[in-house]
């Protein structure tokens, strides 16, 4: 509990992060949006969240991160996408990574089980493994981009939600510092181990 | 009180008796190429983003550090749009360098690197410079370019003051953290935008 009194004590954090939640939970409103400018941030917005296998891993990192408290809770979500774009960006030159959807699919059940345990491995170990598992998420963002969009504009919505993903994670992770939330994170840490599972039959098959 | 009323009153009522006709469409007001120059960082997503970078940058220091980031910034990027006038759009449209000068800028800013104020100033400076130059190429020859100098210098500065204000409003609430995130993410959009040019080059 006091690991996190700073968290509660922070209203403009809290506001923060409810309304970045809010954000990733949205859905889109259709007007016109795919002309001019928009069109490339709105694209760029939905790539993120139209494969399940990307939006349980990062979501799962942003739980993660709360529960492992401070400085994690901060750490992975500022490590993750600077990661996830070196794999983009080889994903774009045309470098191959191979077993992408496996190791996207090891990415939920690695992180779905660090949820579930609630481990709490040293700082390192922790950025070291979202680090290994953004890259290939990155990869396979960078492998699937459109042709025709602004790369830019397409890169800020992409970079964005993925942001706003995490940050729906360690909203939802944040019950982590009451009694009965916990048991609440370590079962969706079990569900999201279990789509891992499913993600890799699939991959594999 | 009464007469403090009053005084309210009259301040309102002589400049409302006072007033011109608004001049609500800007071709008579020739003020146009300005409200260009003005609006111009923020319909450019280039040159928001280095705004964004180097505001974030000036917001997570001191406030006298940050008061002297954006007067290099601002001041780099008018002498740059000046001197953009005397050369070719090709010339200075250097996407790469940019992209990587913004994944520098934004890696300072999600590691809150600090450094000394003369050195940052002359990095602002620079950078500035660039960026300006860019718009200054691109601008080049328009109607009322000089005009658009003066608007670009004002549209800058008061990005720069407003991000730059909010970012140290944010870290004074300890959500410097917030700051170092955005960093991060600029980086990450920096580094993909240089992916997309490279295949676009290699296409």
């Amino acid at each position: 509990m006091k690991k996190h009194s700073d968290i509660l004590g922070n209203p403009h954090l809290l506001l923060a992060l409810s309304a970045a939640s809010a954000f990733g939970l949205s859905v889109n409103a259709y007007g016109h949006e795919g002309e001019g400018s928009a069109g490339g941030v709105i694209s760029g917005m939905s790539h993120p969240v139209s494969g399940l296998d990307h939006v349980v891993a990062m979501v799962a990192v942003g739980v993660w991160g709360a529960q492992l408290g401070k400085p994690a809770i901060w750490l992975l979500p500022v490590a993750f996408p600077m990661v996830m774009a070196i794999g983009g960006f080889l994903g774009l030159i045309g470098m191959p990574l191979p077993f992408v959807e496996i190791g996207i699919a090891l990415s939920a059940i690695v992180l779905g089980s660090m949820v579930l345990a609630e481990a709490k491995p040293p700082i390192g170990v922790a950025l070291a493994i979202v680090a290994v598992f953004a890259v290939f998420h990155g990869h396979a963002h960078g492998t699937e981009l459109p042709e025709n969009e602004s790369g830019l504009l397409y890169s800020i919505g992409f970079v964005v939600c993925t942001g706003l993903l995490h940050a729906v994670g360690i909203t939802i992770g944040i019950a982590h510092i009451w009694k009965r939330g916990r048991p609440f994170l370590r079962a969706l840490g079990g569900a999201v181990a279990l789509l891992g599972l499913y993600f890799l039959w699939s991959a594999l098959t | 009180v009464r007469s403090r009323r009053s005084i309210f009153t009259a301040g309102f009522l002589i400049p409302a008796a006072l007033t011109h006709r608004a001049e609500a469409h800007l071709v008579s007001t020739e003020l146009g190429p300005f409200y260009d120059g003005a609006l111009h960082p923020l319909v450019t997503a280039e040159d928001l983003l280095t705004i964004l970078a180097f505001a974030l940058f000036a917001g997570l220091g001191s406030v006298e550090r940050g008061r002297r980031c954006i007067l290099g910034f601002a001041g780099g990027w008018t002498i740059g749009v000046i001197a953009g006038f005397g050369a070719h759009a090709s010339e200075f449209q250097l996407p790469i360098a940019s992209a990587a000068v913004l994944i520098v800028a934004a890696i300072a800013v999600a590691v809150n690197l600090r450094m000394p104020s003369p050195l940052l100033v002359g990095i602002a400076l620079l950078v500035g410079m660039g960026r300006g130059a860019m718009n200054g190429a691109a601008a080049r020859g328009a109607d009322g370019q000089w005009l658009s100098v003066v608007g670009i210098a004002c549209g800058v500065s008061v990005l720069m003051v407003m991000i730059a204000g909010f970012s140290v409003w944010l870290r004074r609430r300890r959500a410097q953290i917030a700051l170092r995130v955005a960093g991060s993410w600029i980086g990450a959009i920096a580094l993909l935008k240089i992916g997309w040019e490279l295949q676009a080059g290699w296409q």
